[in-house]
């Protein structure tokens, strides 16, 4: 290909539009298992961990991701990877405590965790910022892929965010929860594949490793950028807002993720998920995301590009420059899976939020299910079009990192400290975590109006960028302060309110979830035929069964079709209600769970123990 | 070679990592005797390690030390 600015070739407009239908079709495969609530935001709670670990990848890498850090990675260079590389440092917090804290009571959201552990008013402001925090990020997503695709095809940047967003909204709004998760698993692969695809290609074009790392500058070689400076990438800037705050929320408060989490079958699922997500899929992720910027700044070195390309364009610049006709559509249908697979978890999301911590409780109580399903399919649509509506704003601003810097920056602080200190210290009272909320927020506020009141956090960053990125720890910081001063002059609730939802008290919450005691014996799997009973409520085991499980009488067990690589589809929990005199591997299931989990029975099945 | 980042997100972002397995254990929310709790904080010991090593080695690397 010649130039830079040539892209798109028809084979490529084809590769792009054969993927939409492809995406389009395989989630609305997914629309029959969707028959409840439960279904549609949870995705019946039955997935096995290497499906959510992928389809959580897609979800993490947003279309602005690839623009936003083969920009960085083109101006500063593999440092670009530092906001992908620091999720461990939450992993304690998520795997030990706030998860299990939501798994266990059967917590569907932030907002119904307020709502049990603080108060209503505290639950209505979390609402209110976690509405406002995911219907911008889906604004900031549509427009970054209007902002690619306008860079590709040279079509308007709000009609490509309406065409993303229609796709995204139908299939989301047949099969929910079950059809993002399936989606999103063919994502993640693609976008890994792309990436890595590209970065090969790259290396080829530059004629390998050597050439290219020559091509990079010294910095541009290191893990890490600069301590301070400049002021628009600076290593401790990035270390709060990316790897402290926004980890923390990401994963803590964005619904998408919760509800992620809480689609998986237990909480040893939840673990090896999110465990493998942060070891092995993120930091490919990273490379993924990051490489057409490095490649670009070492093509810019040998004079392939030239020297006054917009980092902005970068990563379509270097897709165009390495990749042919067909390839560079596959490319961009990458780019497209990124987008797709963040718009619908968030669409998704949002509709959970708006049905169960808004219209349930508020509206229209005591419905039926059918009637909440008919709601939550209803929101999910309005979800997409509130999005493109936010499309304009975002356009607005001149940098896209910058923009969701900013957007993130201001709202999340607050609402992370509260969900910490809600879990970790059981002195923290309900008005402190109001005020929290509230005043935390309006402190971020006031800190974007007047920045020198972050300078005593600046860590030597030049104020001259109005400390963006500090932004995050003074907002941490005050938050703290804010929660640590109310509490001392307030009374926090009786510990028997707060059983099962603070640190210390998750065995409680553990036995609540099963119905009983907890069994210390180890459990195990097995292989067993199935009969169904319309006598039953739960599952009648035989002794050879319960022998080879380690389960008795109240425990909780899953059964699933014994093909592992159906991830859980066809899948169900149940508690064991009978023990039958039986040497064979029999269980005898209630009807209604058979249909609740798609079993078939005819086809041998997989017993597990859980709780 | 400048390591104040390395040393700050391994030494701030350490002490983090600790609370988070800590507090738990010390609140009794896990056991060392029950095996999956065990696994679970040994992969999250072993990938702090992991993450330390690779950063240490691509800052050499990168740095032309190695």
């Amino acid at each position: 290909m010649e130039g830079t600015t040539v892209i798109g070739t028809r084979l490529d407009y084809w590769v792009i539009i054969g993927y939409f239908v492809l995406i389009f079709g395989f989630g609305f495969t997914f629309a029959r298992f969707t028959r409840t609530t439960r279904d549609f935001f949870f995705g019946g709670q039955r997935f096995s961990w290497w499906l959510i670990t992928f389809s959580c990848v897609a979800s993490v890498v947003g279309s602005y991701s690839f623009i936003k850090y083969s920009a960085a990675g083109f101006r500063y260079g593999t440092s670009s990877t530092m906001a992908y590389m620091n999720d461990w440092i939450v992993v304690g917090f998520l795997l030990l405590g706030w998860l299990p804290i939501l798994y266990f009571n059967r917590i569907m959201s932030v907002p119904e965790y307020f709502r049990k552990r603080f108060d209503a008013r505290t639950g209505v402001m979390a609402t209110i910022i976690v509405l406002i925090y995911m219907v911008g990020y889906i604004g900031i997503n549509l427009y970054t892929m209007g902002v690619a695709l306008n860079a590709m095809l040279g079509t308007d940047v709000v009609l490509s965010a309406v065409l993303v967003a229609v796709v995204c909204a139908l299939y989301v709004t047949a099969g929910g929860q079950t059809s993002v998760i399936m989606t999103d698993l063919i994502q993640g692969v693609i976008l890994l594949i792309a990436g890595f695809l590209l970065f090969g290609l790259g290396l080829g074009l530059l004629g390998g490793w050597e050439r290219f790392w020559e091509g990079l500058p010294l910095l541009h070689r290191l893990p890490f950028s600069r301590f301070n400076e400049p002021h628009q990438f600076h290593f401790v800037g990035i270390f709060w807002q990316d790897g402290i705050s926004n980890t923390f929320a990401l994963y803590m408060m964005n619904q998408g993720f919760i509800l992620r989490f809480l689609s998986l079958k237990s909480v040893k699922e939840i673990r090896k998920t999110f465990l493998s997500l942060i070891l092995v899929l993120m930091p490919l992720a990273a490379i993924a995301v990051s490489n057409a910027g490095w490649l670009g700044r070492s093509m810019v070195s040998q004079g392939i590009l030239p020297q006054d390309v917009d980092p902005n364009q970068i990563f379509v610049q270097v897709a165009g420059r390495i990749c042919g006709p067909g390839l560079f559509g596959f490319v961009m249908a990458a780019l497209s899976a990124a987008l797709m697979s963040t718009i619908d978890t968030l669409i998704n999301a949002v509709s959970a939020i708006a049905v169960n911590d808004v219209y349930r409780p508020y509206v229209r109580t005591g419905a039926s299910d059918a009637h909440y399903l008919r709601v939550a399919r209803g929101v999910s649509m309005s979800a997409a079009l509130i999005g493109i509506a936010l499309v304009p704003v975002f356009a607005s601003f001149n940098s896209i990192y910058v923009a969701h810097g900013s957007f993130t920056a201001a709202i999340t602080p607050a609402m992370v400290v509260t969900i910490v200190l809600g879990v970790y210290w059981r002195r923290y009272t309900s008005r402190a975590a109001f005020w929290t909320l509230l005043g935390g927020s309006i402190v971020v506020v006031l800190s974007i109006v007047w920045p020198v009141v972050i300078s005593p956090l600046s860590h030597g960053v030049d104020p001259a960028g109005g400390f963006k990125y500090m932004r995050a720890l003074f907002g941490l910081s005050m938050s703290v302060v804010i929660a640590v001063l109310v509490s001392a002059f307030t009374r926090a609730k009786d510990p028997r309110e707060i059983e099962g939802l603070v640190i210390g008290t998750i065995r409680s919450a553990m036995e609540r979830f099963k119905g009983g005691p907890l069994s210390e014996e180890e459990g195990g799997e097995a292989i067993v035929t199935i009969l169904g009973s319309d006598d039953l409520e739960g599952v009648s085991i035989s002794t050879g069964v319960a022998v080879a499980i380690g389960a008795g009488n109240g425990d909780v067990v899953y059964l699933s079709d014994r093909r592992r690589w159906l991830g859980g589809l066809r899948s169900v929990h149940a508690t064991v209600t009978d023990l039958h005199d039986d040497e064979e591997m029999t269980v005898v299931v209630a009807r209604s769970l058979i249909t609740e989990g798609s079993l078939l029975p005819r086809r041998d099945q997989r017993i597990e123990k859980i709780l | 070679m400048d390591l104040t980042p390395l040393i700050y997100q391994f030494l701030v972002g350490g002490v983090i990592f600790t609370l988070g397995i800590a507090i738990p254990w010390l609140a009794g929310d896990y056991s060392w005797r029950r095996r999956e709790d065990r696994l679970t904080v040994k992969y999250m010991l072993a990938g702090f390690i992991i993450y330390l090593a690779v950063q240490v080695i691509w800052h050499c690397y990168g740095g032309g030390v190695i």
